[in-house]
């Protein structure tokens, strides 16, 4: 059996549904910052899967554009987090995200 | 040119099996080298179907700069080395059954939507001579727009990460208020021990505290 985009798909999944296990269950809010990257990974898998094995009428390789955007966005994204969590950890001295709960009633 | 599907399943188990790591490895700073390790085997699989620029850049910002950020937050957050107790929240159970079901639905719509998209596979001359001109093509002429939003995209969060991580003014007024009053008390209690010691070196004299309560 030849390796198809199924294949890609599916492994797609399988790093998502890790992702959002990690985001969900982990406390640090760094870990959980780890697994959106995980997520971030899933969806460029299975957007360079389209790219080589899909069929686009725009350009073949447009899904690996794509892929190289969200490469991008996470970057921007990595960064603003972590800003904002040691902005988190000098006025809280935590960042377990169930101890930074100042909104809850 | 097709994949080999024994190279396929090794690279894909590396990537599933560091990524369960990163999730569930309780040291933190274990389960940031994991990420790393996962996000290099998803580059040696962007290299495996083909997409050799994309497993350059992969390797580059991924795997190269992504972690030294999130290592840097590790470091410099208090208490995230050494935390004691699991890293789990108390409901885990329901954030695993939450996961499997994001996963049901997604591999449902592959397994019904797998006959509708048109196969196709790369044009002969991409597969010959790589796709890195292309790529540096089509960016900079279909999608120069997108390319150039991005770019403000980049300088906006660089612009953003700068002012959430210096301190703002108000702050480091507390701060200095904070440290002089600090200051003067630690000058305070000197002066008041100093005095207490000359009185009691003195014979006859009772070495009290009550006469320097005005300088508290």
């Amino acid at each position: 059996m030849t390796v198809g985009i199924t294949h890609l798909l599916v492994l797609s999944a399988l790093l998502f549904i890790i992702g959002v296990f990690g985001l969900l269950a982990r406390r640090n809010a760094i870990a959980m910052l780890m697994s959106v990257e995980l997520m971030f990974n899933a969806v460029n898998i299975a957007l360079i899967g389209f790219a080589r094995f899909g069929y686009s009428s725009v350009h073949p390789l447009t899904g690996m554009i794509f892929a190289l955007f969200v490469i991008t966005v996470a970057a921007a994204e990595v960064a603003l987090a972590v800003a904002m969590l040691l902005l988190a950890n000098r006025r809280h001295g935590t960042v377990q995200a169930d101890e930074l709960a100042d909104l809850q009633g | 040119m097709t994949i080999n599907p024994v190279a396929f399943y090794i690279i894909a188990t590396l990537i599933v099996g560091s990524a369960a790591a990163v999730v569930v490895v309780r040291n933190i700073v274990h389960a940031a080298f994991s990420l790393i390790a996962c996000l290099f085997f998803i580059g040696v699989l962007y290299l495996a179907v083909g997409a050799d620029f994309l497993a350059a850049a992969q390797i580059l910002i991924y795997a190269g700069a992504i972690p030294v950020l999130i290592i840097f937050a590790i470091m410099l957050t208090r208490g995230s080395m050494t935390r004691a107790g699991s890293g789990f929240i108390g409901l885990w159970p329901l954030a695993g059954l939450v996961s499997l079901g994001v996963g049901a639905v997604i591999l449902g719509v592959v397994a019904v939507s797998r006959d509708v998209w048109r196969h196709g596979t790369y044009p002969q001359d991409l597969l010959d001579s790589g796709t890195t001109a292309t790529v540096g093509r089509i960016l900079l002429t279909r999608y120069a727009l997108p390319f150039e939003v991005a770019s403000v995209l980049l300088l906006a969060a660089l612009i953003g990460a700068i002012v959430l991580a210096r301190r703002d003014e108000q702050e480091a007024a507390m701060e200095r208020t904070d440290a002089e009053r600090r200051e003067r008390e630690e000058r305070a209690r000197r002066r008041r021990e100093d005095r207490a010691r000359a009185r009691a070196a003195r014979p006859g004299t009772v070495a009290t505290l009550d006469d320097d309560a005005e300088e508290t």
